[in-house]
């Protein structure tokens, strides 16, 4: 007799299905993940399915700049709430934001879009939260908005459709957008055009 | 024995991030259709293919093995497009160009005209001022060279050559119904009423008289009519609304 998958405990179908569905996990990946969990403790695995059940019970997104916050009122999280509100660095995601946090560079405040304008998946300037961004522009002193979405086509285009939209409907605030060019370490020989004609554009007077 | 490398030149049309740094992305070659490459590393800062890799990107490849995702080695760039990448209106257009060829573009066979002219489109795309007339060009001649032209010199029910006159254009159809046919019609038939001018530029389209189009009163309306019945009929013949056709 053969074993396949449709013989196994349905608890252990279930569960790995629910693995598959995670970004980057195939099938394989799942069964031996759900293997190993089979193979730990009761405690730990408890853990593991409270951490689980807690990120989704107790998170949710801050209403200001939708970063992820435990706080019940969350029209405000600790991340947005000590920060200049003068000057906005729009980014796609969180993880761009805790980026860009932790180097210290930018003092103001954050917002997260969460995704970028991909019309190849159908996803349209609608499905980010740029409405939400510009009712904060509107009911706050903002001076400055920095675009810092990713130089790829859909970073570019969701950076395009901020700028044209912020350039129509708010004259006085400066806008900004992160330089494009060689980066360190790479060598001249193999860049591409695109990165070449950035570097050249945007190139600096150093005497 | 190793491998003797492969070569194809194409138009890339997605990509997707895979893994921590690798890339993988389809390309509208020249020989096989849409196929798929991976770029292992392309995300890392100090790749070499890092770049090159991004869609809208007319590129040459370099690849070693005949797998179903067979590694990209080099990328040597054609036209990066960049005058379109840094236009709104045109990126969204030059995208709905590339979704709608990527579904006529056959597999095994021979695409070389079919991406020469895809290339050619959004070359004119920076050019025009007709923006929307390059797309309904490119559109109609599309159809037409996939085998599901349409008729609209006769009427598709008795062939008659139509009068110089108003015709309801039938999308199940794709061509239009003269006046004593029009009764023909089933009552489910989509219809779509289309004035003396925009019937010019059709014929103008499939005449290649490009000259006399330029010179015709290019009202938005008739553009927008022909646009109408156009999608309508590519979506007849897929079978599925293009996603990008709604940032148009």
């Amino acid at each position: 007799m053969t074993l396949n998958r449709s013989s196994l405990p349905i608890e252990i179908q279930k569960l790995i299905i629910a693995f598959s569905s995670l970004p980057g996990i195939g099938p394989k990946t799942a069964q031996r993940l759900t293997f190993y969990v089979l193979s730990q403790n009761i405690e730990e695995t408890m853990k593991l399915s409270e951490a689980l059940r807690d990120v989704k019970k107790t998170l949710s997104y801050c209403q200001n700049c939708f970063f992820i916050t435990s706080e019940e009122n969350s029209s405000s999280c600790n991340f947005c709430i000590d920060k200049e509100s003068s000057s906005i660095c729009v980014v796609e995601n969180i993880v761009d934001a805790i980026t860009i946090e932790m180097s210290g560079i930018h003092s103001g405040s954050f917002h997260i879009l969460h995704g970028s304008i991909s019309p190849m998946n159908g996803i349209g300037p609608e499905n980010l939260k740029i409405e939400e961004l510009i009712k904060r522009i509107n009911s706050n002193s903002t001076n400055e908005i920095i675009l810092a979405t990713n130089p790829t086509l859909e970073g570019e285009a969701t950076s395009m459709y901020l700028s044209n939209f912020i350039k129509d409907n708010f004259s006085n605030i400066k806008i900004t957008k992160l330089a494009k060019g060689l980066a360190s370490g790479t060598d001249l020989e193999y860049s591409d055009f695109n990165t070449l004609s950035n570097a050249f554009e945007n190139r600096t007077n150093i005497n | 024995m190793k491998n003797k490398g492969n070569y194809t030149k194409g138009l890339i049309s997605r990509c997707t991030n895979y893994k921590d740094s690798d890339i993988i992305f389809n390309l509208l070659s020249e020989e096989n259709g849409v196929q798929n490459f991976i770029a292992r590393g392309a995300k890392k800062p100090t790749s070499r293919l890092s770049g090159h890799i991004e869609p809208i990107n007319y590129v040459e490849i370099y690849y070693s093995s005949n797998s179903s995702l067979p590694p990209v080695s080099q990328i040597q760039p054609i036209n990066s497009f960049i005058k379109i990448k840094s236009d709104y209106n045109l990126l969204m257009k030059s995208q709905y160009l590339v979704e709608l060829s990527e579904k006529f573009f056959s597999d095994e066979t021979n695409n070389k005209s079919q991406l020469d002219r895809l290339v050619k489109t959004i070359e004119e795309l920076i050019n025009t001022s007709h923006p929307e007339l390059v797309i309904l060009v490119y559109e109609y001649e599309l159809l037409k060279s996939n085998g599901f032209g349409l008729s609209i010199f006769e009427c598709i029910h008795c062939s008659k050559t139509l009068n110089k006159e108003s015709h309801y254009f039938s999308i199940s159809g794709s061509g239009f119904y003269c006046k004593n046919c029009l009764g023909e019609a089933k009552s489910n038939e989509e219809l779509i009423k289309l004035s003396i001018e925009s019937q010019v530029i059709f014929r103008s389209i499939e005449r290649k008289n490009y000259t006399a189009i330029s010179q015709l009163n290019l009202d938005n309306m008739f553009i927008k009519n022909l646009s109408e019945i156009l999608k309508k009929s590519i979506s007849n013949v897929l079978g599925v609304q293009l996603k990008t056709s709604r940032f148009l």
